[in-house]
């Protein structure tokens, strides 16, 4: 941990400019940790899928109705946002479109990418 | 890896786990949505299938090893306070461990039919 200073420090998330870089990069950030948190849940549906013929229609059951399907929707977002976000972060580390302006235009597309490509499946999985 | 580049090693271990987690996932779905086990006795079966099963077992491995690096930078980045962010780090361990060895057991239920 860094040692105090008298810098100024301006963290007002309300008024700081986002571009959409950071907002892909921050919804990563947010996607990944709410996959970590669904994870309990994940497993807890495994579990009834595996354990006989009656938790396997048990977790069929919660997947279909509105709530799970809700859920649903939101864990498939969070996955293909984190997916396309870490994928274009990995491109990053190769350093390819790390210049200013194709990192905006990549951050764009992949925020897109990630939302269609969720209601695709959702569309498909209803 | 040299001691003055601290955290290589995590940033590796999310690196190559990311990329083993995004192929595998990508291949499950894929499969899955082309033809979905019916019931619960092909979904059994499936899941026991040798490469399957050698796969799935790596992804929890790998998943794991991959929130935890994840989650780990969350902490470090938003709690400077030594005591909370010990209590978080421990907590989070906990439950991920807690979470593999629950995955372990089911992994050991699917493998013996």
């Amino acid at each position: 941990m860094s040692t105090p200073s008298d810098r100024p420090v301006f963290l007002n998330l309300l008024q700081i400019r986002f571009p959409a870089t950071a907002i892909v990069s921050i919804a990563h950030r947010v996607s990944g940790v709410w996959l970590a948190v669904s994870l309990p849940f994940v497993l807890y549906l495994f579990d009834l899928s595996v354990r006989g013929a009656q938790g396997f229609a048990h977790a069929q059951t919660l997947l279909q109705h509105p709530l799970g399907r809700f859920w649903l929707a939101l864990f498939m977002w969070a996955w293909l946002h984190h997916l396309f976000a870490g994928l274009r972060f990995l491109l990053l580390d190769m350093e390819l479109g790390i210049e200013a302006r194709t990192a905006r235009r990549s951050a764009v597309w992949t925020g897109a990418l990630a939302l269609v490509t969720a209601v695709l499946l959702m569309g498909v999985l209803w | 890896m040299t001691r003055p580049v601290q955290g290589l090693r995590a940033w590796m271990i999310q690196r190559v786990s990311a990329i083993y987690l995004a192929l595998f996932t990508l291949v499950m779905l894929l499969r899955l949505l082309w033809s979905p086990p019916g019931d619960h006795l092909l979904w059994r079966a499936w899941l026991a299938s040798p490469w399957v099963f050698v796969g799935f077992t790596l992804f929890i491995l790998l998943l794991l090893a991959h929130a935890w690096v994840g989650l780990r930078d969350v902490i470090m980045d938003y709690i400077q306070s030594l005591r909370w962010r010990s209590v978080s780090l421990a907590v989070v361990a906990g439950a991920l461990l807690g979470l593999g060895i629950w995955a372990a057991r089911l992994l050991i239920v699917v493998a013996t039919p």
